[in-house]
């Protein structure tokens, strides 16, 4: 007991020596910390605030005008009551769980339109081709473009009465005449798949050609000296060493989409009814409403909720690129 | 012969695959170019890729009706004056992380990686557009700029290892001969980061140019102070279906595509190679 005491009373006093060291420490630093001030203000403010607001009011009631209520988790109990949301028409909510249906279609779509592009451009600027700076240099262009304006142009280009691509795609016989993509559920949906695939490509071809350019050369070289077709080499070797890159470029795009508002935002809006509404526009269409109120608590229950599964998904993607590391 | 014959076919096979990307690639944006040179008549009758009748109309109307000069204006001085926000930024955390030992380092890393983790998307807006009320300052300039800045995040990693990789011992040395912390910073960390600066100023630029979704909520009362992207979609917006303003919309978003183009032919090779050195990290 004795001993138990003094043990206590000598750890204690150890870590006020520790507080005093680190205060010295800090003392002696106040130069960093003048320097760091102005940055660390503004993220706080910017960075650290909005998430601790969630949190906060993620347990009100709070439309913005009347003052914050406290319900507890009622926001959530809304959000998880699955009887009521399978049962009742309309249910407000049905809406949040079939925007990650269409959030994780959206994903897996793209990211199949979108790898093996972005393989094949990076695999054929990385060959000895004249001109291969000039492809790689204009394939990553989109990536760097204001996405809304190039959004905007899309709408244009894919309008019902003059659009130029309803006219292409009409005079081949794809589509019928003045075919309206952006009012039909499936062919808007692939339409912004398409858009966003236009952009994105670009920045997973980079991924793959710092991949390729990985590759040892004498790998090649020992190849082509026994006679191996260009063919095989892509199938024998590039392929293979590629494999765990490329697993890491997909998940990459998988989990990069779960954060996606797409095109839909400008091209769609979501419409129509809201089949082309993705997570993440579900929630800034609670705090950013044409028409009806507001709802911020229930927006910031529904963003808490959006991050937990997009924080799973993301942890779950380290775990497993980590693992592949250490294999 | 044979084999030789067989090569030439590949690579025109690739040739072909290549050509038809680069038109998929190019085709909307010299789209947006050449529909803004297209009178509204043809635009709303017509279909064809080029312009039959080249007018400037639309860019006239744009600068005259639209206070297009204003937008682009708001445009250049968001992008410079957050870039170089940015940066600082990025820069002062970069070193402090790097070179200097203080309580409180761990917990720095710790929010950085923890906002960087978290995904509240655009709920973020709504906390930040409170921020803005309470200090008064919703609705002009300041705010946005604000908003858009890069405060921290993973580019703050990249500069803590660069500075890193350069090596205590200058730094030490420096410290020995008196200089302080902000000499230190001012004179020898910015300076051995030029390289860096350079690469991310044009990314941060890029960046803030495109920003959307913060300048939109913050300009819903006060249209005067968007940027050009930003007008674009809300001139698209408030014209709804109608197709009488195209013209005007496809020269706000060629005036906005264009600057872009020029700055990245220009500094392509760095903008390739820091994205390409931040995908070998990850």
């Amino acid at each position: 007991m004795k001993t138990g005491k003094k043990a206590y009373e000598k750890n204690a006093a150890g870590k006020q020596s520790h507080l005093k060291g680190v205060a010295k420490k800090a003392r002696r630093n106040v130069p960093t910390y003048i320097l760091l001030a102005p940055t660390m203000i503004l993220f706080l403010v910017m960075g650290v605030y909005p998430i601790i607001w969630a949190l906060k009011y993620c347990l009100y009631n709070y439309d913005g005008t009347t003052i914050p209520i406290f319900v507890g988790l009622s926001n959530f109990k809304k959000l998880f009551d699955f009887k009521a949301i399978f049962s009742e028409a309309g249910n407000p909510y049905a809406v949040y769980w079939s925007s990650w249906g269409r959030t994780l279609t959206y994903a897996v779509i793209k990211t199949l339109i979108e790898i093996p592009l972005a393989f094949f451009c990076a695999l054929f600027v990385t060959s000895k081709i004249k001109g291969r700076t000039f492809f790689k240099t204009l394939f990553y262009m989109p990536q760097i473009l204001p996405s809304f304006a190039i959004f905007m142009v899309f709408t244009i280009m894919l309008n019902p009465y003059n659009g130029i691509l309803t006219k292409y795609l009409s005079n081949i016989g794809a589509v019928p005449q003045y075919y309206n993509f952006l009012a039909n559920t499936k062919s808007a949906f692939i339409v912004g798949i398409l858009a966003d695939a236009w952009i994105y490509f670009g920045l997973n071809m980079l991924f793959f050609i710092a991949g390729l350019t990985n590759i040892p050369k004498d790998v090649y070289e020992s190849a082509s000296i026994d006679g191996a077709t260009d063919f095989q080499r892509l199938r024998y070797i590039t392929i293979p060493m590629m494999a765990r890159m490329g697993q890491v470029i997909i998940m990459l795009s998988l989990v990069g989409c779960l954060k996606a508002m797409g095109s839909y935002f400008v091209m769609t809006k979501g419409g129509p009814n809201h089949t082309t509404e993705l997570t993440f526009m579900y929630i800034y269409n609670l705090f950013f409403p044409s028409g009806t109120t507001a709802q911020y608590g229930m927006g910031a229950a529904v963003a808490v909720v959006s991050a937990v599964i997009v924080g799973i998904i993301t942890a779950i993607y380290n775990v497993v690129t980590e693992k592949m590391q250490y294999d | 012969m044979n084999s030789k014959f067989k090569k030439s076919a590949g690579q025109i096979l690739i040739y072909i695959f290549l050509i038809i990307v680069s038109i998929i690639v190019l085709f909307p944006i010299i789209f947006s170019i050449m529909g803004s040179l297209k009178p509204v008549s043809e635009l709303l009758t017509e279909s064809t890729f080029f312009p039959k009748e080249v007018v400037w109309n639309n860019y006239t109307r744009a600068f005259k009706e639209a206070n297009f000069v204003g937008y682009l204006g708001n445009s250049v001085m968001y992008s410079t004056v957050g870039t170089v926000i940015s940066m600082f930024n990025i820069c002062v955390l970069g070193y402090c992380m790097a070179c200097q030992d203080f309580p409180g380092k761990k917990l720095i890393r710790f929010l950085i990686m923890a906002t960087m983790f978290v995904s509240l998307g655009p709920m973020t807006l709504y906390p930040k557009l409170e921020v803005m009320r309470s200090l008064g300052i919703t609705g002009t300039r300041l705010s946005i700029i604000l908003g858009t800045i890069i405060t921290a995040g993973a580019e703050v990693f990249v500069f803590e290892a660069y500075f890193r990789s350069q090596g205590k011992e200058i730094n030490e040395a420096a410290e020995l001969d008196g200089c302080n912390i902000f000499q230190r910073f001012f004179y020898m960390g910015i300076p051995l980061a030029k390289p860096m600066i350079g690469t991310f100023s044009v990314i941060f630029f890029n960046r803030i140019w495109n920003d959307f979704f913060w300048p939109y909520v913050m300009t819903f009362t006060n249209t005067k102070i968007q940027q050009l992207v930003v007008a674009v979609i809300a001139l698209k917006d408030s014209a709804g279906e109608a197709a009488t303003e195209w013209g005007l919309l496809l020269a706000g978003a060629s005036l906005a595509i264009i600057p872009v183009i020029i700055v990245y032919v220009c500094t392509s090779k760095w903008v390739i190679a820091g994205v390409t050195e931040g995908a070998v990290k990850m």
